[in-house]
Order: structure tokens, then sequence, then C-alpha cells
């Protein structure tokens, strides 16, 4: 794994889940991932974070700000192999989404504020 | 003198106001300019996006059928070559057109699968067989009618001057389809692509993701899950305080999932899961930022042996080390009659002020590690190794039972090999002699797998 891949991948946890569990920082990113090895996304991390419309921390500039250890520490784990997230591919936070196709998807848990579906 | 100004003081004001307010005027048209300009630049990315998809999509049809009416390899070869470019350039359009992540997945999945498809025909190196000539024509009739679909997508953005920045905006505000035609045309398309008939792809397959097949055990309950976690991390405490408690069907492994309270810092929680067939924990984490390292990595190591031990996973093989942060993450797999079982991986990561296991998963491990049969090969190291690249220099060699591309576990021989300074490993399937893989060792001061590379 590029080690820019890893800042990345620290940058979108810190953008779109500070704060939350740890176990839940790790599953975003592990999100991220399981996107990059599945057949209906991107193929390369960077390509899956810039998606349009895919993630709102890469939309309104948080991606932009300096990750913490935390974020790093939780980028490791995904990286090698942590899935808190049980293999999912999207997740939302019910109290800021407004998307209403995104509560069709299959709900696989909830950890934090966010919930995690297929 | 201040009378003078005082009785003028209305007149200074409302001047002043009048500059404020055509000031401001001016500033606002001028950033109104700007906008437009902002977003002229972003409508003509997502144009470009969308444009070279529609084109990517001909091509995929044009070169298919220039494959299929090839004459000798090379030739074969090289138009399937250019297909899986286009498949995979088109791809990464699909990811740029500003539709939203779900509402392209149809047609994403199918040009990965056509991508693996027509690289796996052209892998052989000989003529495409029948059956290859079969399925590339099954894939040029869905192409075609892809291609043909995003054209008339394409005639209506052109006709209509559809822009794109619009579409996103009522993605965004999730508006209904029929505001805009060029969305209900993508449903349809998505719809049509579900539509096609199942493709028989047979070993033209990339198997990203193998069955599970060591999970096969009773479903246990909540209840009996829950004490086989606690036992999972009673080294923390005995009688740990659970806030959190959840059954997780949906999961690729179904599971259930257990917070504990720590003891002794109320900021920090545990997790446990525990696999709801069987009962094995697979996950754990039980994390927290470390201090200054105070242990080496041997010390460290025998933390994570004993832990493992502790909880009867023995038979490991260390595969790797990664080490940063304060933290060292130890990759295991398990190891038979000199056979390492790369399928059945396990890590752990300690903390190394302390020695503290910080997390735990075995996804690997508890998805494919069973009884298995007799793994026997039938060509010798040196019938193998004469497989090499004669340039290599050949630095170890060991068996291992790897996935090949099809999901399947098959017996191989890893050569570990030198070519210049760079490390990699070559796998020869032991039964069959042919060429598996080849994985590039990230050179580091201790020559490791790359994270991940053989996660299922």
């Amino acid at each position: 794994m590029n080690p820019n891949d890893m800042h990345m991948l620290a940058r979108a946890i810190y953008g779109e889940a500070r704060g939350e569990p740890f176990e839940g920082q790790v599953a975003v990113a592990a999100v991220i991932l399981n996107r990059v090895r599945s057949q209906l996304f991107p193929n390369t991390i960077s390509s899956v974070i810039y998606q349009p419309l895919a993630f709102t921390a890469v939309a309104d500039g948080q991606f932009y700000l300096r990750p913490n250890d935390e974020a790093y520490r939780a980028a490791q784990l995904a990286v090698n192999g942590w899935d808190p997230s049980g293999g999912a591919l999207y997740y939302f936070n019910p109290r800021t989404a407004t998307s209403a196709f995104i509560w069709t998807r299959p709900y696989i848990k909830t950890i934090g504020q966010h919930r995690f579906l297929r | 003198m201040r009378g003078h100004i005082v009785r003028r003081l209305p007149w200074i004001a409302a001047m002043l106001a009048v500059a404020l307010a055509a000031g401001s005027l001016f500033w606002g048209l001028g950033q109104m300019r700007v906008k437009n300009q902002l977003l002229t630049r972003l409508e003509n990315t997502y144009q470009r996006a969308f444009h070279d998809l529609a084109f990517n999509l001909g091509a995929i049809d044009a070169e298919l059928g220039k494959a299929t009416v090839a004459g000798s390899p090379e030739q074969a070869m090289i138009r399937l070559a250019a297909v899986w470019r286009q498949a995979y350039v088109a791809q990464a359009n699909v990811g740029q057109v500003p539709l939203g992540v779900a509402k392209l997945e149809n047609t994403g999945r199918f040009l990965a699968r056509i991508g693996d498809a027509v690289l796996s025909i052209a892998s052989r190196g000989t003529m495409p067989t029948a059956e290859d000539r079969q399925l590339l024509s099954v894939l040029r009739t869905q192409a075609k009618e892809m291609a043909t679909s995003v054209a008339a997508v394409q005639a209506t953005v052109l006709g209509d001057n559809v822009r794109w920045t619009d579409l996103e905006m009522k993605t965004l505000l999730d508006r209904a389809p029929r505001d805009s035609q060029v969305l209900g045309q993508f449903r349809a398309l998505e719809d049509q692509i579900q539509q096609f008939p199942e493709i028989t792809f047979g070993e033209h397959v990339n198997v990203a993701r193998p069955a599970p097949l060591a999970v096969t055990a009773e479903a246990i309950t909540q209840a009996t899950a829950l004490e086989r976690a606690r036992h999972f991390v009673r080294d923390i405490g005995a009688d740990l305080q659970l806030v959190g408690q959840t059954e997780v069907l949906e999961a690729e492994l179904p599971h259930y999932s257990f917070i504990f309270a720590h003891p002794k810092d109320a900021n920090r929680h545990i997790v446990v899961e525990v696999v709801r067939n069987g009962g094995r924990v697979f996950q754990m984490f039980n994390e927290r930022q470390p201090q200054e390292a105070t242990m080496d990595l041997d010390a460290a190591l025998q933390r994570a042996h004993n832990f493992l031990g502790e909880r009867d996973l023995s038979n490991l093989e260390l595969l790797g080390i990664e080490e940063g942060g304060g933290s060292a993450i130890f990759t295991f797999c398990h190891i038979e009659d000199g056979i390492l079982f790369y399928p059945d991986l396990l890590r752990v990561r300690v903390a190394l002020d302390s020695g503290e296991i910080l997390s735990y998963e075995g996804n690997g491990h508890v998805m494919f590690h069973r009884p298995r049969g007799n793994f026997v090969g039938q060509i010798g190291i040196t019938e193998a190794q004469a497989r090499l690249n004669p340039e290599l220099e050949v630095a170890d060699v060991r068996r291992v039972v790897i996935f090949d591309r099809q999901g399947r576990e098959v017996l191989c021989y890893e050569f570990t090999v030198a070519r210049g300074r760079e490390e990699f490993l070559v796998f020869i399937n032991a039964v069959t002699g042919r060429e598996e893989n080849i994985v590039r060792l990230e050179p580091r001061p201790l020559p490791m797998l790359p994270a991940g590379i053989f996660r299922p």
C-alpha cells in the first residue's frame, strides 16, 4: 500500500468520522476499501474518494483538514484487513442524510452515528 | 465647523449608503461571474467523462467484433487487450459522471466482468477456444445494446443542451427522475442490463471473495456468543460491563457484536464480534493511543503468540510485521505439514509501550480454516523451478496454499526470487505447473507480504 494512499484514507476518516467511536472510523475506511475491491465502484482509492456525490466531506472540503493520530491508527487497521462494517459498501448519518434512496439499501449495522449498508 | 458637518450628516450617510450599495452590487456581480466560470469548468469535466464513456462503449463493441474476426493469436490478443483497456477506462468514467453512486451499479459491474473475461481469454496466449468465442459473442451483443442506449442519451444531452451540474443538483436534492429525461434514460439502461440473460463465464471470472467454507456450523444464540466474547477478553477484566449488543444478520459474516466498557478508562470501550455460525470471535478492538515504545518487536511478537495460544490458536506462521505509531501489527497464517495456508489469516496488533493487545482480526482464519484433505503435488521442486523466468535468482522456496483467480484453493510452490535489488514471490501451481501469481515484496527492514494482498 502506497503510503500516500494511507494519507488519503486518514483524511477521509477524519473528514467523515472524527468524533465517532474508533471502530466507526475503521469502518468508514473499510467501506472505501470495500468499494475499491468491488466491481461496482472505481478501482483506485482516490477515484472512490473523489467520486462525485459519494462523500460529503469530500464535497464540502473537510477532506482537506489535517487528520489526527486516531485517524491514522484507524486507517492502518482498515488497510490491514479489519472491517467492522460487515462488508458494507454504503453508510450514512440518518440525521444529515438528504437522499431517500439510501434508506432502501440492505441494512447491516449501526456504529455511532453511521448506519452501514450493503 | 462641527455644526457644518452635523447638518450635512444625513447627506453624508446617504451618500455612504449609496456607495456601499453600489459597491456591493458590483462585488456581487463579480462573484457571480466567477461562480459561473467555475461552474462551466466543472460542467466541462462532467461532459468529458460522459462523452468519453459513450466512446468507450462503442469502442468495446468494435474491438470485440475485430477480436472474433482475428485469424492469428497475436491479433486476437491485441483486440482483446483493447477491449480490456476500454472497459477499464469506461469504469473510471462511470465513476466520474455525477449521477450518484448507486445509479450506475449494473453498468459498472458489467464493465468489470467484461474486462476480467477478455483479459482471461487473452492470457491463454493462443487463439480463443470455441467456448471463448461463444462468450465473446454474447458479451458483444450486450455491449452493443449498451453502446446504443448511451448513444441515445448522448443525443439527448447534445440536442437538449443538458447540463450535468443541473442533474447533479437534482440528484443531491433527490428530485424524482421524471424531472429529467437523461436520468430516466440511465434508469432504463440499468434496468436493461439487469434484464440481460445470465452469462456463464466459466473459468474467465475473477473471484474476489471466495465463499467462506469454514463457517458451516450451527448458529449459536446471542447469550452463548456473549459468553464467548467475555472469555475472549478475560485478560482485560472478569466482569466487564456490557454497554451494547446487536445481532448483525446482513453482514458478509452474520455475527453478534458486543461492546464493553473498559474497566480503567471511561473513554475507551472494547468491541468483540462473534460469528453466528460456530461462535468464533473474528474481530476485537481494544484500542488506545500508544505512548513511547519500550518493547522490541520480538517481545511484542511473544505477547501476540501468548494471546493467540491462550485462545487455542496455534500452528501459526508469522508472515509479516507492520510497525508504526507505537504499535505493531503481526500477520499470521495456519501452517500444517510444512505447508502455509494463506487463506487462514490472522492479525494481532500489539502496543509497543506495554505489550497490550490492541486489536485482533481473524476474518480469513474464521472463514477458511477447516480440516482439509491432503494437498498433494504432482510436480517436484526442480520441475517447478524450471518454469520460472530464467533471469531470476531463487532465494527460497516453500509450499503454500493460495486462492487462484477462480477462487479455488491450490497448492503451490512459493519461490522467493530476486531481480536486482527487488524481491518477489512467484507461485507455481504444484499440480498444473501454471504460474498462478506474482507478488512484489515491499522493500522494508523485514520483507513482508503487502498488507491485505491475500485478504479474502
